[in-house]
């Protein structure tokens, strides 16, 4: 008897981050797909059995075996389109993630992999995270090519988080924990003025021109001349150079002889010609390279803590991640509540390394100074716990990206109660509105695809308007100060929101759809995680 | 009356200052001066230190009334002359510096203003902004630079002549041009190639044909507020498919290599495109600049603010309909009826002149789908609603009159400098009784 389609269905996974990885992957742009796959799996896994790949070399081996069982394989390629390989005898499919309205539909550097049009054409289908990235893939390949939208299932994550609290708009006072370091406004004495070096008084500069004065060679008369040549030319001579601690090649001596005493005495145009043709005692010695102070950075090996209170704003991002718009994100922030004490805006980085992004940041907060309300910046690793206290503080998420292809931490906050400040546009089309968030206005401009090596537009993101940036600053806190009704009815219509969005059975039925399969059970696995968008 | 005037930029400097930050000060004391001489005898000083005081007391000692009209921001006005001074200045952000930094307490321009007594701006937007740090009362006047009679007069003689055949322009200098142009020489490094531009050759004379729709707008592209990228980008998307839309871009600047390389890399990064752009770096004779004027049919500006911006007022009152933004100065002159509108929101920004980078103040952001949707909707009444045209042509030329004719510069500065003295008489009699 031939099994039936649910239970001789094999969906074989590969990311290009797997489990052992994802801690140096922290922030690169590879690092979604893997929590794309983590919150996808459970789901598939309800519907067939799941097999996950190390390399997509193992993907047809694993087929062919399962064939010769007797049952029917799917490869999912958590991986961009022009990276999924072509060669497979298993049945292929993309999860793309992507945030832009048009796909490659060309292809560059010769290589035709870059033209996803081709790509999905082969594969004949493909799962995406949003309506947005949906319309961009039909409006290249066909309004009937299917298509399947899929954002990860989560709400059920954060139960927990659901049950133990009421969200509450003006925090009493959370502490936050972090194994890393914190930054907080409120103790780094940050200073505008501290950005330029203080301008010298007409003492000091007295006092310099001193020093020069005095640092300058005595003028070269002949007598000095002849001075500098017998000095060097007799350690030039006796080859003294060698005798020292840190021996001196002999020619350094003719080249100190040429470069003091006598060089200025050549005509200019002799200069080059004796350069060439005696480059050890002419030719002029590199510029020294002026290394840079190094950063003063902290220890990021402990647990650190602080306390944060009243209209608390969270939001989770990458600074190398060019689409997150932080800055504009801070600046309206800073200048909405610049006379503000009780407004604080925590910054969960997710970024390894500290150093490169450490000055940019403090450099912005300097420039933002004086301001009354409270900027705290965690950089490090947060355990499931200490996230959870990091939900649990939020009076709201913010988000004021250019674009997303679907956003984790704003979902994970809204699945936990947290009414958001957030643009409309994009994947976020799909669960932003007024009824759950400050809608942050936003116009389209040009942008490229980021893997085209051409920079040429050919595709739109979008500009937050700062403007309205800060008024969903101003008009949230208003809200949480003075209406909390008002912030209990929006806190419960983003949880139902997210239910609606992204719990598992909602999920699991647009793929059972899709693939015309059959849940074989219905329960969730939670997955934890720490996910930046 | 002696009216004492500077700017730091000057006719023996102006041609190695083209396009620096301080040298559009000079074409506004140019542009004052003829309106300056109806109201008194007009002195132009070299060296404010050692010649004003001594004009003063020389007026003092006659009972002339006298006044030095420093054209220069504030920061770089000097305070401590005897003779009376008023800064006339430009600004374009939504508060004035109200904090010394970088040592120096005329960065404070309060401190300037109070010393001062009184400043001379070009807009509505700033008299707002200086008002709210100093005093509501503070007396500040926006007299704009009066360019309407010249550029009216020279719109009049237009008048009539629709180009029907290409107009033909002579330039002293480079002329890029989108449809020659091997746009892959701007291309990142790797796949450069093709012939690029030899910045180094001779300046030689060029010919320049131009028809269709044309828009043209003339800036400096070293000023980081002109905001090229988004006008560039949005006409080649509005006009993909649409030969015969030109956008000429007029640059001054002093360096050509500087003021072209940039913005030849977004006409490579923006292709591709059927409409045509040509970047004319280079002097163009009185002649000539009347042809581009008469061949242009809208004027463009897409900055983040204006302090007056002298080009789009020219060719406005040439008769030249605007695609612009209502922000800052263009608050005073622009509306639906002259003017393609295109929306833009306020960002928070620093003070040009602050070396802190502090931010402390707003410009305005365009919205890029608007300018899209506005250079679009100009073209279709270019191409197909003359009366319309004529209409937002005629309104122009009206507005503007409004705005920076000569006799509105007189009149303004009649009354306020008359007021002026007339307060200073009062303030000195009261000392002396």
């Amino acid at each position: 008897m031939a099994p039936s389609s649910w239970d001789a269905m094999n969906f074989i996974l590969y990311s290009d981050v797997n489990d052992s990885s994802i801690s140096q992957s922290l922030g690169r742009p590879e690092y979604s797909y893997y929590f794309v796959l983590k919150a996808y799996r459970p789901v598939l896994e309800s519907l067939g059995r799941v097999h996950v790949v190390a390399s997509p070399a193992d993907v047809d081996t694993l087929y062919r075996q399962l064939l010769v069982a007797g049952e029917d394989s799917l490869f999912l390629s958590f991986t961009p389109p022009q990276k999924t390989p072509v060669d497979l005898e298993c049945p292929t499919m993309c999860v793309v993630a992507w945030e832009f309205d048009s796909i490659p539909d060309e292809q560059w550097d010769n290589d035709p992999r870059q033209d996803w049009t081709q790509m999905l054409a082969r594969q004949g289908r493909v799962i995406t995270l949003s309506s947005h990235t949906a319309r961009a893939i039909r409006r290249a390949m066909g309004e009937n090519f299917p298509v399947l939208v899929l954002p990860t299932p989560l709400w059920e994550n954060f139960a927990t988080i659901r049950q133990q609290m009421l969200s509450t708009p003006v925090n009493p006072g959370t502490s936050l924990a972090i194994k890393g370091c914190i930054f907080d406004t409120r103790t780094l004495g940050l200073c505008a003025d501290a950005l330029i070096p203080t301008p010298i008084t007409p003492e000091e500069e007295a006092a310099l021109a001193a020093a020069i004065e005095a640092a300058r060679p005595p003028p070269l008369t002949l007598k000095r001349r002849f001075v500098i040549a017998r000095h060097y030319l007799r350690l030039w001579a006796l080859n003294l150079g060698h005798e020292q601690v840190e021996p001196v090649p002999r020619v350094k001596f003719l080249y100190n002889w040429y470069w003091e005493g006598i060089r200025d005495l050549m005509p200019d145009t002799l200069h080059g010609w004796l350069e060439q043709r005696l480059p050890a005692v002419c030719g002029a010695l590199p510029v020294p390279v002026v290394e840079p102070v190094p950063l003063d950075l902290p220890d990021t090996t402990s647990v650190v803590e602080t306390t944060v209170d009243g209209v608390v704003y969270v939001t989770v991002f990458n600074p190398k991640d060019g689409r997150k718009n932080w800055h504009q994100l801070i600046t309206a922030f800073c200048w909405a509540f610049r006379e503000t004490s009780d407004a604080t805006l925590v910054l969960k980085i997710t970024q390894n390394d500290l150093a490169s992004y450490y000055s940019e940041l403090m450099t912005l907060l300097a420039q933002l100074t004086p301001f009354a309300c409270r900027v705290v910046v965690m950089h490090g690793y947060l355990d499931d716990a200490q996230y959870a206290r990091l939900y649990q503080a939020a009076s709201f998420y913010v988000n004021a990206s250019r674009c997303e292809g679907l956003c984790l931490p704003l979902m994970e906050f809204m699945s936990s109660g947290k009414p958001v400040i957030a643009p409309d546009h994009t994947a976020m089309e799909d669960y932003i509105d007024d009824a759950v968030a400050f809608v942050v206005k936003s116009s389209e401009e040009l942008t490229i695809w980021p893997q085209d090596t051409r920079i040429i537009y050919r595709t739109l993101r979008y500009r937050p308007d700062w403007g309205s940036l800060k008024s969903a600053y101003e008009n949230s806190y208003q809200m949480a100060k003075a209406r909390p009704q008002d912030y209990q009815r929006m806190s419960v219509a983003a949880v139902e929101r997210m239910h609606d969005y992204c719990a598992f059975a909602p999920v699991q039925k647009r793929m059972a759809d899709f693939f015309a399969l059959t849940p074989m059970s219905a329960d969730a696995t939670p997955v934890t995680d720490n996910a930046s968008c | 009356m002696l009216i004492i005037i500077h700017s730091e930029t000057n006719q023996h400097t102006i041609a190695q200052n083209l396009g620096r930050s301080e040298y559009s000060y000079y074409f506004v004391l140019k542009e004052y001066r003829p309106v300056l001489e109806r109201l008194g005898r007009v002195v132009e000083v070299l060296d404010p230190q050692a010649e004003v005081d001594t004009l003063y007391r020389e007026c003092l000692s006659r009972g002339e009334p006298c006044v030095f009209l420093s054209f220069s921001p504030p920061h770089r006005t000097p305070v401590h002359l005897a003779c009376p001074t008023l800064p006339v200045f430009a600004w374009e952000f939504s508060t004035i510096p109200n904090e010394p930094f970088a040592g120096e307490p005329r960065n404070d321009w309060r401190t300037v203003l109070a010393a001062c007594g009184a400043a001379i701006t070009h807009s509505s937007y700033t008299v707002n902004a200086v008002r709210e740090a100093m005093t509501q009362n503070y007396p500040i006047v926006a007299v704009p630079a009066p360019v309407w009679d010249r550029f009216a007069a020279r719109g009049a003689q237009l008048q009539g002549q629709v180009a029907t055949e290409p107009l033909r322009l002579t330039i002293k200098g480079l002329v890029a041009d989108s449809r020659t142009l091997d746009l892959n020489a701007f291309g990142p490094a790797h796949l450069r190639n093709g012939e690029g531009i030899d910045f180094a050759a001779p300046i030689s004379e060029q010919a320049l044909l131009l028809d269709g729709v044309v828009y043209t707008s003339v800036f400096n592209p070293g000023d980081g507020r002109k905001n090229w990228e988004d006008m560039l980008s949005a006409f080649c998307v509005s006009f993909r498919d649409v030969e015969d839309a030109t956008l000429v871009l007029k640059l001054t600047h002093h360096d050509a290599e500087e003021a072209l390389g940039d913005i030849l890399h977004h006409l490579y990064k923006n292709q591709s495109y059927r409409c045509r752009i040509v970047l004319i770096y280079g002097y163009l004779a009185d002649p000539d600049y009347e042809r581009l004027v008469q061949a242009t049919r809208y004027v463009v500006n897409t900055s983040y603010g204006e302090g007056q911006c002298l080009p789009l007022m020219e060719f406005m009152s040439c008769g030249k309909p605007a695609v612009a933004p209502r922000t800052t100065a263009m608050i005073d002159y622009l509306s639906a009826d002259n003017a393609f509108l295109i929306e833009s929101t306020d960002e928070l920004t620093a003070w040009p002149h602050d070396p802190r980078r502090a931010f402390r103040t707003l410009r305005y952001v365009t919205n890029w789908a608007s300018l899209c949707e506005a250079y679009k909707a100009s073209y279709e009444v270019a191409k197909n609603q003359p009366a319309r045209y004529a209409q937002m042509s005629a309104q122009a030329v009206n507005s503007l009159q409004g705005f920076c004719s000569q006799a509105v510069a007189e009149q303004r500065l009649q009354v306020f400098l008359a007021q002026l003295f007339e307060q200073r008489l009062a303030a000195m009699e009261v000392r002396e009784a």
